[in-house]
């Protein structure tokens, strides 16, 4: 008999026409990392919100310390002492981190606040799990790495026993990830139960005791990391094999479709250039990638070049044609086709249905509309066209209100939306971030297709695996410049590594 | 039951919420009323779920009248709340708009109908150009337009009553504008004859036909979607090369000829209203902003919560007749518009109930 901190047994909750969680079990120890793994829509967050109380399941049990528990709650949850890091914080942007630490669990004396304690809390906590932070400054004013620390600091400070990480590595940057690395075994080695949703089958292996792999809702099995490769778990997962090479046509390189020539444009907050004198070329039927470390212009290069930001000086052309005051709607006709960074933010509006936002780049052209009225037919039959050319899945078809879709599938939509759209050059940037396996090598797929259609591809990515796979030609942004201009090929990731950090810059750069 | 309701092909959440907030409100009033006067409450009651055909006809016809103006605000606040701009420079517009469409009435001097359709047209111009301010510092410069407009609001009434003093449309003696030559009113294509003796006249008809023509813009256009983008999301908006700044001018401009139209018909009328000489907002301004929350935003049903809370004012003129001050009316209606503001917050609670049933994840809710 083990004794396990927090049992999930034979949970089944359905809803109308599926089955979320169809007789899973989920036991983790102290001392355990579990890995949770599966595909977007596999039920990782159904079941995570049984646990948390906000689902009641329609059969199994769920035990804490061998003893059964009713969760009805997540004040509930957070009493047992389950406790989750989010994917997205939430914190307040000019609280200080101490402040934002123990916000709702006051203490207090008469009324008044007693910092002082809560203080000494919070920097023994730190201490003892590593968790480097500053408990004065403004939230607003660190580091996403270190914001995550603070969520991690608060469960710590609510005494949590068994603690939930949401995909945490989705928002980190490769540093910052081999740090929570070492601050999850830390915990571990405290004796914590942690779970550990991801997709990154590296972080599992690198980091898990554990893991169990749903799909379609089902669970598939739980195995030991040690003794199970990352092919057998992507298999699990996906329930077929996966391809982690991207296969790719030789290349047929055609004329120069996009330039740059000296792009500048200074920070909005520092006193110096995010983009320091930009030049690059992308030709026809090649990908293009841009590599970097996160915040090094290259999200500021693709605003520029889509026409979201206004560069101080310097051309944008396209094929030959300088664009660089031209409008925004006026470049989408032109023929720049974009994925943008941030699918909330830009990519999508969540609240209006699947339908209208893949119309979202089209609506104003002759077939969709006359005189101003919608062409509603021709736009239903752009969104089922798209919808099965793409294999969009969603609950109510075209209908289906955006915000309900699983996040893959949000962003198949806006891949499918982009291709679809005329265009001669596809910029996209981190299209694969927060996806799982099967999505991503859909994503992958669409770029090389476009690649080998003749269109010139222009990839952002923070991710060195994805930059080495898919890229023809790779160039390195560092502090707003171009640092290197290399082919996949002919440089190691080492290599690769070393530019990004600066320490070393190539030759022909443009 | 909900859950049936809820899961029916049309969403009835809205209309649901909005029905709810409206029982509560006649329940407040109710107790508000038994506080007050216990003996006279249910007569109090039942007046107000009457009142408006208190005298027949004649009574019933004058809701049209009333109707009209609040309609007209309740559209503009909700067209401009389809961009996420909150207009609360209702009052401002409308006196401006008034005033315009009075001196222009009046002046023209091209005999009717075509004197008051130009007056009119040149009141909705007004509001228009009062909103065009706010809008500009909005879209251009990111000023919160709740302030801007509320100043303009001030700005506008004293201007207003200030040029009214000024003009030759005002009455010395009784310090208010003139009576409206009989001829230069709105038509009232025989409605009169129907309601005999009431203030009736064609403007609820045209808020109507309005209120039509926005669904269509909102619904069936690209500069609807173009607005509806913009406000649920600007930046997404921008994203896919719409001009969310003059999308939110045009919103903005639109709303406020909606409200100036309206000032317009309210002066035009036959109820004898007159423009006053003292300096007092016009608060059916701010009664748009009641009519549309409690319409969810919606142009036809602004057509029936704007008829609603005319028809309860109305009833509320007459509760002096039981015993009760005027005061206990303004308590009710407020209650009654305070709920509407609450039925945002039912409805939204109806949704994701039905979110619920449709056991959709979503993912910001795990926490």
């Amino acid at each position: 008999m083990e004794n396990y901190a927090i049992e999930m047994l034979n949970i089944t909750k359905r809803f109308p026409g599926i089955v979320a969680n169809d007789n899973i079990t989920l036991q983790v120890k102290y001392g355990e990392i579990h890995a949770l793994l599966g595909e977007n829509g596999a039920g990782k967050s159904t079941l995570m919100s049984v646990l948390f109380g906000l689902y009641k399941p329609e059969e199994g049990k769920i035990l804490l310390d061998g003893e059964e528990v009713k969760i009805t709650n997540p004040k509930k949850a957070n009493e047992l002492g389950i406790g989750m890091v989010h994917q997205h914080f939430m914190q307040i942007k000019n609280f200080t981190v101490l402040e934002n630490i123990i916000l709702g669990v006051e203490t207090t004396k008469n009324g008044v606040l007693q910092m002082d304690e809560a203080r000494k809390k919070v920097v023994k906590l730190s201490e003892q799990y590593g968790l480097k932070i500053d408990p004065d400054a403004m939230v607003r004013d660190i580091t996403v790495g270190q914001q995550q620390r603070v969520e991690i600091l608060k469960m710590l400070y609510r005494d949590c026993k068994i603690l939930i990480f949401d995909e945490p590595t989705a928002v980190l940057t490769p540093q910052e990830i081999d740090e929570l690395m070492v601050i999850m075994r830390n915990l571990k080695k405290e004796g914590k139960a942690i779970i550990f949703i991801t997709h990154k089958l590296d972080e599992i292996k690198a980091v898990s005791d554990k893991c169990t792999v749903l799909r379609l809702g089902k669970c598939i099995g739980t195995v030991d990391t040690a003794t199970t490769t990352t092919h057998q778990m992507a298999e699990m997962m996906v329930g077929r094999e996966v391809n982690f090479h991207v296969d790719k046509a030789p290349q047929k390189l055609g004329d120069v479709i996009l330039s740059l020539r000296d792009v500048k444009l200074k920070s909005e907050i520092a006193d110096k250039y995010v983009l320091n004198g930009v030049s690059f070329d992308v030709h026809a039927g090649e990908i293009l990638c841009i590599a970097g470390v996160e915040g090094n212009g290259q999200s500021e290069v693709v605003k520029v070049i889509s026409g979201l930001l206004q560069q101080e000086s310097g051309q944008i052309l396209l094929k030959g044609k300088d664009i660089s005051h031209e409008s925004r709607r006026q470049r989408i006709i032109d023929g720049i086709s974009y994925v943008p960074e941030d699918r909330h933010k830009h990519g999508v509006i969540l609240d209006n249905t699947l339908e209208e936002n893949l119309a979202l780049k089209k609506y104003f052209l002759p077939e969709y509309q006359k005189n101003g009225v919608i062409n509603f037919k021709a736009r239903r039959e752009l969104a089922d066209k798209l919808i099965d050319e793409f294999d969009i899945r969603s609950s109510e078809g075209r209908s289906t209100v955006t915000r309900s879709m699983s996040g893959g599938n949000q962003q198949k939509a806006i891949v499918a939306r982009e291709i679809d759209a005329e265009h001669d050059v596809l910029v996209a940037i981190q299209p694969t971030r927060g996806l799982d396996v099967g999505a991503i090598e859909g994503i992958h797929a669409n770029l090389v297709a476009q690649r080998d259609a003749g269109k010139a591809v222009l990839l952002v990515s923070f991710d060195l695996e994805e930059v080495m796979g898919v890229s023809d030609r790779i160039i390195v942004f560092y502090e707003g410049e171009v640092v290197a201009n290399v082919r996949p090929e002919d440089v190691t990731v080492n290599e690769l590594g070393l530019y990004m950090a600066g320490s070393k810059k190539g030759e022909n750069l443009c | 039951m909900l859950k049936k309701i809820l899961m029916a092909k049309r969403d009835y959440s809205g209309v649901l919420s909005s029905l709810l907030a409206i029982f509560i409100g006649l329940l407040v009033g109710f107790l508000a009323m038994l506080v007050v006067k216990p003996s006279a409450a249910l007569s109090g009651l039942r007046l107000l779920v009457t009142g408006g055909f208190f005298n027949g006809l004649t009574t019933f016809g004058s809701v049209f009248f009333y109707a009209t103006p609040i309609v007209l605000c309740g559209l503009g606040d909700a067209f401009a709340f389809k961009a996420s701009i909150f207009n609360i420079g209702g009052p401002g517009q409308m006196h401006v708009g008034a005033l315009v469409a009075v001196w222009v009435t009046c002046n023209i001097g091209l005999g009717a109908p075509l004197s008051t359709i130009i007056g009119l047209l040149c009141g909705a111009l007004a509001g228009a150009l009062w909103a065009l301010i706010p809008a500009l510092l909005n879209a251009y410069k990111r000023v919160n337009i709740i302030i801007t407009t509320i100043m303009m609001n001030y700005i506008g009434m004293y201007l207003a009553v200030d040029i009214l003093k000024k003009s030759n449309i005002f009455d010395n003696t009784k310090n208010q504008s003139i009576n409206v030559p009989r001829d230069l009113r709105v038509a009232r294509m025989g409605l009169d004859k129907l309601f005999v003796g009431s203030a009736i006249d064609c403007g609820f008809f045209i808020a109507v036909i309005i209120a039509i023509i926005l669904w269509f813009i909102l619904e069936k256009t690209t500069f609807g979607y173009e607005i509806k983008a913009v406000g649920k999301n600007r930046d997404a908006a921008d994203y896919a090369g719409i001009d969310a700044k003059k999308t939110i001018v045009l919103s903005v401009l639109i709303s406020g000829a909606l409200i100036g139209l309206g000032g317009g018909f309210m002066y035009l009328g036959w109820a004898g209203k007159y423009l006053l000489g003292s300096n007092t907002q016009l608060s059916e301004g701010f009664t748009g902003i009641a009519v549309t929350m409690l319409a969810n935003n919606n142009p036809i049903a602004c057509i029936f919560s704007g008829f609603f809370l005319a028809y309860l004012t109305q009833s509320g003129s007459y509760m002096q007749a039981v015993g009760f001050a005027p005061e206990i009316v303004k308590v009710i209606s407020a209650v009654v518009i305070y709920c509407s503001a609450l039925s945002r917050l039912v409805s939204e609670y109806l949704r994701r109930k039905k979110l619920d049933y449709l056991g959709r994840e979503q993912k910001g809710d795990l926490r």
